[in-house]
């Protein structure tokens, strides 16, 4: 693995690639390039965070992988095969947990297995068991609307497991909570993960949760949506963010992106001065 | 959007046209007009004066009616919002009286009133009322209480807590049920004018009338107005709703 | 005498204000009505609340094997019956498929936009000429006063359904009717629920309306019609206390219970909209 680019070879080892993703948004009569030409492998079995300021697309490049939507150009792999949809091989844990309100924990739950033909005994058996894991089996029968932001963020993660697909995909899935649950949520995050061996992509603002989580950390651009490195992170686990590499590996992260956000306020400076000057001609 | 409008427009082109046909190839019944002779109808009442006369007619009872509604209504609501005493005793009797369709008075004021237009505006009026009495009161008590406080600490008297706090804070609900209050008193008024049989004029009438005749193009002509009236209602109070609400950013 | 020692001298009912001043208000309400009515015409127009109560229950008493009133009654909520099976049935279909096909909706737009704004009542004369007097008129003008606000309502609650969760389904492989039977639907059954009562609304005095016009033999509407006809007022008084009073079964018992079921249940409360 080196520093900088990946060599694009078809590799059992790589689970997800993108070559050289385009995604253009059109709206009105402007267009935004959400990504501009992304080539990116994600590894097998490794845990990757994607960091990035705002708009620099790590939502748009996990959307593209769900298959939520469809690249302008160029294509996505997994298992070397091309991407064709969203699909029970992958598991996707929203920023707003998007939880169905007018379903039990436990049926949220088991709703991945009930749909891909598990009968009603088997998915709830399973669905208890992950249940389980994070920690609220007494909530089994409670609806979604009573819990917490953590409460709702573990039974989604619980969800996007239980129906065991090989990639996890998660979408800032701290982002809505209080720092002290976040913290919790993200030391649980790496003792469930540890009994499973899966491919995971993590979308965050926070440096700090990226090296804590993390194998390797994608730093991204803004306007447009580019890769600007791809910094591994060989740190064992449990972490301890006062640990020299530790710190090392932040600042490391912090200056590629320091770079990247101080251009970023330049320009948003000068776009909202060049509007205000429109509008007031 | 525009799409829509353009398809929603040749669908009931595509409609007149079918209707046209089905009518040369008598596939309809005998008495159902075709397009044209709708049209035709529509066009001779316009213009010697009977179909702007119903209208005007009819229109007059309406806005005569739920004027006094309104009027009535709010000062009701008003009043029952500011003491909780008389809405612990009213709010039953009003909600029962809520779930009377509104046609249903007709007989009883015909037998009271007569069957002249007098009944007709009092079944308008009648149909607006507790609607309005209803919405005003409900949106008055949502009115969070902070802001009732806040007119309070500053020392307004009741007068102009009602005006300024009261009125405005209501509206929020008030408005949207004057569409259905709106359309109870038309419903009201289409239907006291069908059996107010003493009556020369009034849409409700024109169009019951017709039944002896058998003639469905002077039905068709007064179902055009009667939905010519109701948009412009729905206008009306969208716009209204855009000045106040839209206004104050307060979103339905 | 202190008034405030009442509440401790009820034990049977909840010691609840709210159910008992409004009663000993109306019932004052209608001691005074008694009494003022004993007057000549006025007791013809408005006969004393006794004589209609009594009327009120000679009506209900069966009289060779059936009750009046019950008839009349029945015929009436049949009509209602079948309007609104009718006009929902066909409001959730055509709701869904606009809601979730654009073209559908264009078709369907113009429809609504002409028929949601004209009362029901309207359209009886036209449904008279076509289907003469009695049941089908009433039905078909009936069944189009629930059609359109169901039809309405349900294909805004597909159109709004939030898009997350659309996705959040999507990835575990949800096929097109699993998507629609486990999230449009469930999502959009506040709105189907709104649309539903309004249908209910609306269908109800449509059929009364044009029960008024339309009804040749039994119906509530027919028999306040018919008892205009002989000046007997107290069936009047009669027939439109037991409309109110139906109608606020249907929509508090009725509605109430199965909205208490499910979106109720789901977090979803009048006040606050859907909580989540």
């Amino acid at each position: 693995m080196g520093n900088r680019k990946m060599t694009h070879t078809h590799d059992s080892n790589i689970k997800i690639r993108l070559q050289s993703v385009t995604q253009t948004y059109s709206e009105n009569e402007s267009e935004t390039k959400a990504l501009d030409n992304v080539s990116v492998d994600f590894t097998t079995g490794k845990f990757t965070s994607i960091v990035g300021p705002s708009g620099c697309g790590k939502s748009t490049l996990l959307s593209l992988v769900a298959g939520f939507q469809k690249p302008s150009s160029g294509t996505i792999f997994l298992d070397n095969k091309p991407l064709k949809g969203p699909g029970p091989n992958r598991g996707f844990v929203f920023q707003d947990y998007a939880l169905f309100p007018w379903k039990t924990v436990l049926e949220n739950i088991a709703f991945g297995l009930r749909i891909n033909g598990k009968p009603r005994k088997e998915a709830d058996d399973i669905a208890k068991q992950f249940l389980r894991m994070v920690n609220l089996e007494k909530f089994a029968d409670t609806y979604p609307y009573a819990l917490s932001g953590g409460m709702k963020q573990r039974v989604s993660i619980a969800r996007a497991l239980a129906y065991n697909p090989e990639v996890l995909l998660m979408d800032e899935p701290f982002g809505a909570v209080d720092a002290q649950t976040r913290k919790m949520l993200q030391k649980e995050l790496v003792h469930i993960l540890d009994k499973f061996n899966k491919t995971i992509l993590f979308v965050t603002h926070s440096v700090l949760e990226a090296v804590f989580l993390s194998d390797v950390v994608v730093v991204m651009t803004a306007h447009p949506g580019k890769i600007k490195g791809v910094v591994p992170v060989n740190l064992s686990r449990p972490r301890n963010h006062s640990e020299k590499e530790y710190i090392e590996v932040r600042n490391h992260i912090l200056t590629l992106l320091e770079e990247e956000v101080e251009k970023d306020f330049k320009e948003q400076n000068t776009l909202a001065l060049t509007a205000q000057n429109r509008d007031l001609d | 959007m525009k799409n829509q409008r353009v398809t929603s427009f040749l669908v009931v082109l595509l409609i007149i046209v079918l209707w046209h046909y089905a009518s040369i190839f008598k596939i309809l019944p005998d008495f159902f007009p075709s397009p044209t002779g709708t049209l035709k109808v529509f066009l001779r009442m316009f213009l010697d004066g009977t179909l702007p006369r119903h209208l005007i007619e009819s229109l007059v009872r309406l806005l005569t009616g739920l004027s006094i509604a309104c009027v009535v209504g709010f000062a009701v609501g008003g009043i029952l919002a500011s003491s909780a005493f008389l809405s612990t005793i009213l709010y039953p009797l009003l909600g029962f009286f809520l779930s009377i369709p509104t046609v249903a008075w007709v007989p009883l004021l015909i037998v009271i009133f007569g069957l002249g237009a007098r009944t007709v505006v009092i079944a308008v009026f009648l149909g607006g009322f507790f609607e309005i009495t209803y919405s005003t009161y409900q949106g008055i008590r949502t009115i969070p209480q902070s802001l009732t406080n806040a007119a309070r600490t500053m020392g307004v008297s009741s007068a102009r807590l009602f005006f300024d706090v009261h009125l405005p804070g209501s509206l929020p609900s008030v408005l949207p049920s004057l569409r259905l209050a709106a359309g109870y008193a038309w419903r009201a008024l289409v239907g006291a004018e069908m059996l107010s049989s003493m009556l020369r004029w009034g849409i409700g009438k024109m169009i019951f009338e017709a039944r002896y005749w058998n003639d469905l193009g002077v039905m068709f002509a007064g179902l055009i107005c009667i939905w010519s009236v109701a948009c412009l209602f729905e206008k009306a109070v969208a716009l209204l709703e855009k000045r106040t609400l839209g206004k104050w950013g307060i979103a339905r | 005498m202190t008034q405030d020692r009442k509440t401790s001298v009820k034990p049977f009912f909840l010691i609840n204000k709210k159910i008992i001043y409004p009663t000993i208000f109306i019932g004052l309400l209608l001691l005074l009505w008694e009494q003022a009515s004993g007057i000549g015409l006025r007791a013809q127009l408005f006969p004393a609340p006794s004589t209609i109560f009594r009327q009120l229950i000679t009506m209900l008493l069966p009289k060779e094997g059936s009750s009046i009133l019950l008839c009349h009654l029945l015929a009436s909520l049949r009509r209602l019956t079948v309007s609104l099976i009718i006009g929902s049935f066909f409001g959730i279909i055509f709701g869904i498929a606009s809601g979730l096909r654009p073209y559908i909706d264009a078709l369907t737009k113009p429809f609504v936009s002409f028929f949601l704004p004209i009362p029901g009542i309207a359209l009886a004369p036209i449904f008279m000429i076509l289907f003469g007097f009695g049941d089908p008129a009433i039905i078909t003008a009936g069944s189009l006063a629930a059609f359109f606000p169901v039809l309405f309502n349900t294909s805004s609650g597909i159109r709004t359904v939030n898009p997350t969760l659309i996705n959040a389904a999507r990835i575990m492989g949800a096929t097109r009717w699993q998507k629609l039977v486990h999230v449009y639907l469930p999502w959009s059954a506040i709105h189907i629920f709104s649309g539903f009562k309004l249908g209910i609304s609306r269908s109800w005095r449509t059929v009364i309306a044009v029960e008024l016009v339309a009804a040749a033999d039994w119906g509530l509407g027919y028999m306040i019609m018919q008892a205009v006809e002989y000046l007997q007022m107290k069936v009047v008084y009669v027939g439109i206390f037991v409309m109110a009073l139906l109608y606020l079964f249907i929509e508090k018992a009725l509605i109430g219970f199965v909205e208490r079921r499910t979106i109720y249940r789901w977090g979803y409360s009048p006040e606050q909209g859907v909580r989540q």
